[in-house]
């Protein structure tokens, strides 16, 4: 989704993950969790607590995406890191008095209505695998690791529920001797969420090491497009397991007609560099202010009627409409079509004098935002003075 | 200048059957040159792939080379490959001459690692360890233009894509530099794009290294592409050497004409294809005579009678077929 | 301009791989394709192994039941027919199979195997032992053929049966999968001479699918070229073979060897770098933009359709559209 707000020579580019994932997995992550301590008031199954601490634990991811969308959580952290340790110590407390319980009773049997129990159980299996399914399917393409990564804790509910079955079950057919000890073991399994989240909150106290790297990641895949000019402010929020990054890039005035495309084309590989993003903010500013450089493709001093390999690279400067500097450039020693081109993006030209325009170098120069500027003049000096001119009615 | 570095002399392969003795190859004559590519074409049966597997004896049971000589240069020297011993017929195979064949997953043992198999080859043909033996692997990775090889040695073949283990399969027969390469049929089972790239590979490797490679094959396009000089083959005979242009161009036996004929040239707009008429013989009892001629249009009654002698046309093209051996009559 | 006879729109076809205990990958074999096959035309697919292209000729005779799209026969879609049509369907739909070692009933004669189609459909014939050695001698094969089996043939003579299975059911579509690709040169000239007549004589549609590009353009009037489950590219035989646009099909037209000396070996070889992506982990945007050497910023982000160039050429590529 895309969300574009227009102030001056500014885009703003917002990509949001709509509330209804968040919805959806809190409701989840709420009934599941009601829904297993009123089974375990009802039939005081040790098991059922283990469903309970891992209930509680599938809120923490819900959390976490909760912080990181929200423009004033993700930038001060204190309370997400408050709000885990606080969900992680009550389910490590739970879990922890359940086995002293079991321990200090000697796993003597008192189940009260194993047949609910294991009922329950298979109703938190199922609501489990359901909660794992619709949220990752109701979460936007783009983001579609996001969404495994929110219905991934539903997936303990299920394998946990399965083995916490086990107990119960037994107990109602008149087995009654070895469910505590199934109880035991389904608490320790209950255990295994909870070091991953303990190293969510260590990574949160590492955040801004991991935040580096990615801004740095985003930096230079930035950069790698010939049309920004520069990345003069990029900040990576890492939130534990999450991330959103907000940048700001500049561009030259010459491409602001096609900021939506050029938005386009950029967010989409940085989410896919970056799995863990919830969403970027990205804003491209216009500048005149900028040097920019024209390529005339030339032999000697006569301007060549198509694309070759010797060019005249000319940079201008946008803001008083000047020739600063002329150089002669070798665009490829190959000749071939696509040779040339590619190095027409790493020579980062930003505006190419043709004579005529063939379509298909058209559309390449238009997917690397490269203006193509048809021109008449057939001499070096004569094309300078008319891209100028050209220049000044593109920016006018 | 080029000099020879095989010679088959009258190579006679016959196969001991139940039902009878089929004479896969009968009388076979020809001469590989260094640094050159030797196609040998020709359809199912022909005998080209038991050729290529006789020149090192490598013929099971129940064929058995019945006749002929293949000499092969070592060290300035010629000698008959045939009546070696099998202790220095071994030194040779895998070493001086190596083979890659058609499937690239069986030739590559799923069990190893690419490295361990290519070390394997290095160490049965020299006096090294296996930590030199190692080195040598990922550099003959590397030499068959496998990306990224110190990785790749630690592979298993299911762990590679079919080019990547044909790339291996090669970097295992080229490791011990061999003066001849024998390759059957080695990208048929292999995408365009990667063939491509290996047919890249082989040259590079014919220039570089001057290895010889008998290049054995159905495929007209892949002749036309590498071979310097093309044999070919029919029911166990040659019927035709040249080299590859006059082959093409100006081919003197009716059944090379009649395969160049038949296969669809893409850059003609052609409106029929010419298919050879009848089917290849029976080889417990092949014709007498030329063994073509139950197929040929252009047959005269001594082709029936007695198998034409090899002619030299002109200069480095031979033909087996009474048309140019001045015998017979209209 | 005649109307299509077949028309596909869209056509998926995945194949469910399980990962683990809930999580399911799918194989995407056939990923969204269109075309068009007019009356009487012959229309080629092309592509490497793995593109695709079996899957898909089984897919349009509904051989296999299509994950999504839709498949138009004379402007109906096939999808939604009943019992009777389908039937009906898929007596006018035949398919020639690539190996003729297994395709043929070892255990049938070649009289039951032709005659077992016609006969299921309740087609009247006449005399049945006429009507398949007519049949038979349309595809160079004699009277005398009649009551043996299948292994008494060779791969060539097991194919010309298999021809005539599809024609005893006077179908009006056929899809060919590669019918010679296991055959000698030789023999596979007279077989594709034969289809290209027997098509002229019933006047048949077909569907010709090879990766051998010189017997598809020799076959052929249009050609899609396809690309791990996309068609990337349409167009007639000859203009496609003169000028290629899909940075795809250049590459694939400038790596076949052409059986002519000269000219492989003065053409300029596009050399494509690294291998096909896997179909069940498909790369966001075009599918082909790891290898190609004009990718573009957008080519990773959204995947080109097919879109209409010239008359008679359709490309899916940014560079185009």
């Amino acid at each position: 989704m895309l969300a574009i707000w227009v102030r001056g020579m500014e885009r703003r580019i917002f990509d949001i993950l709509p509330k209804k994932t968040f919805g959806i997995a809190l409701i989840f992550s709420s009934v599941l969790f009601i829904f297993s301590t009123l089974l375990y008031l009802f039939t005081r199954t040790p098991n059922v607590v283990a469903i309970i601490v891992v209930s509680l634990i599938t809120y923490t991811n819900t959390l976490t995406a909760l912080f990181v969308w929200s423009e004033k959580l993700r930038r001060n952290s204190l309370p997400y890191i408050v709000l885990l340790i606080i969900l992680v110590a009550v389910s490590v407390g739970m879990l922890v008095f359940e086995i002293y319980y079991l321990l200090a009773r000697k796993f003597v049997a008192e189940i009260v209505e194993p047949g609910y129990a294991t009922l329950g159980l298979l109703i938190l299996l199922i609501l489990g695998y359901f909660a794992n399914q619709i949220v990752e399917k109701i979460t936007p393409e783009l983001y579609w690791r996001v969404g495994r990564f929110l219905g991934e804790d539903y997936i303990n509910v299920v394998y946990v529920s399965a083995f916490a079955m086990i107990g119960p079950a037994i107990a109602f057919f008149g087995v009654t001797s070895l469910d505590p000890y199934m109880g035991f073991l389904t608490l320790l399994i209950a255990f295994m969420p909870i070091p991953g989240k303990i190293r969510n909150i260590r990574m949160y106290l590492r955040r801004e090491e991991i935040a580096k790297t990615m801004e740095e990641t985003i930096r230079k895949w930035l950069l790698s497009i010939p049309a920004i000019k520069d990345v003069p402010e990029i900040k990576v929020y890492s939130l534990g397991p999450l991330a959103f990054a907000e940048f700001r890039v500049m561009v030259s005035e010459l491409i602001r007609d096609r900021l939506e495309v050029l938005g386009d084309s950029i967010r989409v590989p940085i989410v896919d560099m970056i799995g863990n993003l919830v969403g970027i903010h990205a804003y491209l500013s216009t500048t005149r202010d900028t040097q920019v450089l024209v390529g005339i493709p030339a032999e000697d001093s006569k301007v060549s009627s198509r694309l070759a390999g010797k060019c005249v690279v000319v940079r201008v400067d946008l803001s008083k409409l000047e020739v600063i500097g002329t150089e002669r450039v070798e665009l490829s020693d190959l000749k071939e079509e696509d040779e040339i081109l590619r190095s027409l993006i790493s020579k980062r030209l930003d505006v190419l004098c043709l004579r005529e325009v063939d379509k298909k170098i058209k559309n390449y120069l238009d997917g690397w935002f490269i203006i193509p500027m048809q021109i008449e003049s057939d001499t070096v000096d004569a094309a300078q003075k008319e891209l100028i001119e050209n220049l000044r009615k593109l920016i006018e | 200048m080029s000099e020879p570095i095989l010679r088959v002399e009258d190579l006679r392969v016959y196969f001991y059957t139940y039902a009878g003795v089929v004479k896969a190859v009968e009388g076979v004559s020809f001469e590989v040159y260094s640094g050159e590519v030797v196609g040998l074409i020709g359809e199912t049966g022909c005998g080209k792939t038991v050729t290529s597997r006789a020149l090192t004896r490598l013929i099971p049971d129940p064929g058995r080379i019945e006749g002929g000589r293949v000499l092969f240069r070592i060290n300035s020297e010629w000698v008959d490959l045939l009546k070696l011993p099998d202790s220095e017929l071994r030194k040779i195979r895998g070493s001086l001459i190596s083979y890659i064949f058609q499937d690239p997953s069986s030739a590559l043992d799923p069990l190893y690692t690419a490295g361990y198999q290519v070390a394997e080859t290095i160490i049965a043909h020299n006096k090294v360890g296996w930590k030199e033996a190692w080195l040598k692997a990922i550099d003959a990775l590397r030499s068959v233009l496998i990306p990224d090889p110190e990785a790749r040695v630690k592979n298993y073949p299911h762990e590679l894509s079919g080019g990547m283990k044909q790339r291996v399969v090669i970097g295992t027969s080229i490791v011990n530099e061999p003066k001849l390469l024998i390759a059957d049929e080695p990208t048929t089972n292999v995408d365009v794009t990667i063939q491509a790239q290996i047919i890249d590979l082989l040259h590079q490797l014919k220039n570089l290294r001057r290895t010889s490679i008998m290049l054995i094959t159905h495929n007209m396009g892949l002749i036309a592409e590498m071979a310097d000089r093309v044999a070919v083959m029919y029911a166990g005979r040659i019927a035709e050497i040249a080299d590859v242009y006059t082959l093409f161009e100006e081919p003197l036996h009716p059944y090379t004409q009649g395969l160049i004929r038949c296969v669809p040239d893409p850059t003609k707009e052609i409106k029929e294809l010419y298919p050879i008429p009848g089917t290849v013989p029976d080889l417990i009892n092949p014709p007498k005579g030329c063994r073509f001629w139950p197929r040929c249009s252009k047959a005269m009654d001594i082709c029936k009678r007695e198998v034409p002698p090899r002619v030299e046309v002109s200069k480095g093209h031979f033909v087996e077929c009474w048309l140019y051996a001045g015998g017979g009559h209209e | 301009m005649s109307k299509p006879l077949i028309s596909v729109r869209n056509l998926k076809k995945y194949f469910p791989v399980r990962r683990f205990l809930f999580a399911k990958d799918y194989v995407k074999a056939v990923d969204g394709v269109s075309f068009d096959i007019y009356e009487g035309e012959m229309f080629g697919v092309v592509g490497e192994s793995g593109c695709g292209k079996t899957t898909l000729g089984r897919t349009i005779l509904l051989l296999i039941p299509p994950t999504a799209g839709e498949i138009y026969y004379r402007g109906e879609n096939i999808l939604e027919y009943d019992k009777e049509k389908l039937k009906e369907f898929r007596r006018r739909a035949q398919i020639v199979f690539q190996d003729p070692y297994s395709s043929l009933d070892p255990r049938q004669t070649i009289f039951d195997i032709i005659i077992e189609g016609p006969r299921y459909h309740g087609i009247d014939v006449g005399d049945p032992e006429e009507f398949v050695v007519s049949l038979l001698r349309k595809v160079g094969l004699e009277e005398y053929h009649l009551y043996r089996y299948p292994h008494e043939f060779s791969g060539g003579q097991k194919q010309r049966i298999a021809i005539a299975r599809a024609l005893a059911m006077n179908p009006e579509f056929i899809v060919f999968d590669e019918p010679t690709s296991a055959l000698d040169v030789s023999v596979q000239a007279s077989i594709l001479n034969m289809i290209k007549q027997l098509q002229k004589e019933f006047n048949l549609t077909g569907m010709f699918i090879s990766h051998d590009l010189a017997v598809v353009k020799f076959m052929s009037r249009r050609i899609g070229v396809m690309y791990v489950g996309r068609i990337v590219e349409i167009g007639d035989s000859d203009e496609l073979f003169k000028e290629q646009l899909h940075p795809y099909t250049r590459a694939l037209f400038s790596a076949i060897p052409i059986p002519n000396p000269r000219v492989t070996r003065s053409k300029k070889k596009m050399i494509v770098k690294g291998e096909p992506p896997s179909p069940i982990h498909l790369p966001r945007g075009c599918r082909f933009y790891p290898r190609c050497p004009y990718a573009m910023p957008i080519c990773r982000t959204r995947e080109p359709d097919l879109m209409e160039i010239d008359k008679n050429r359709h490309v899916a590529c940014w560079l185009y559209g």
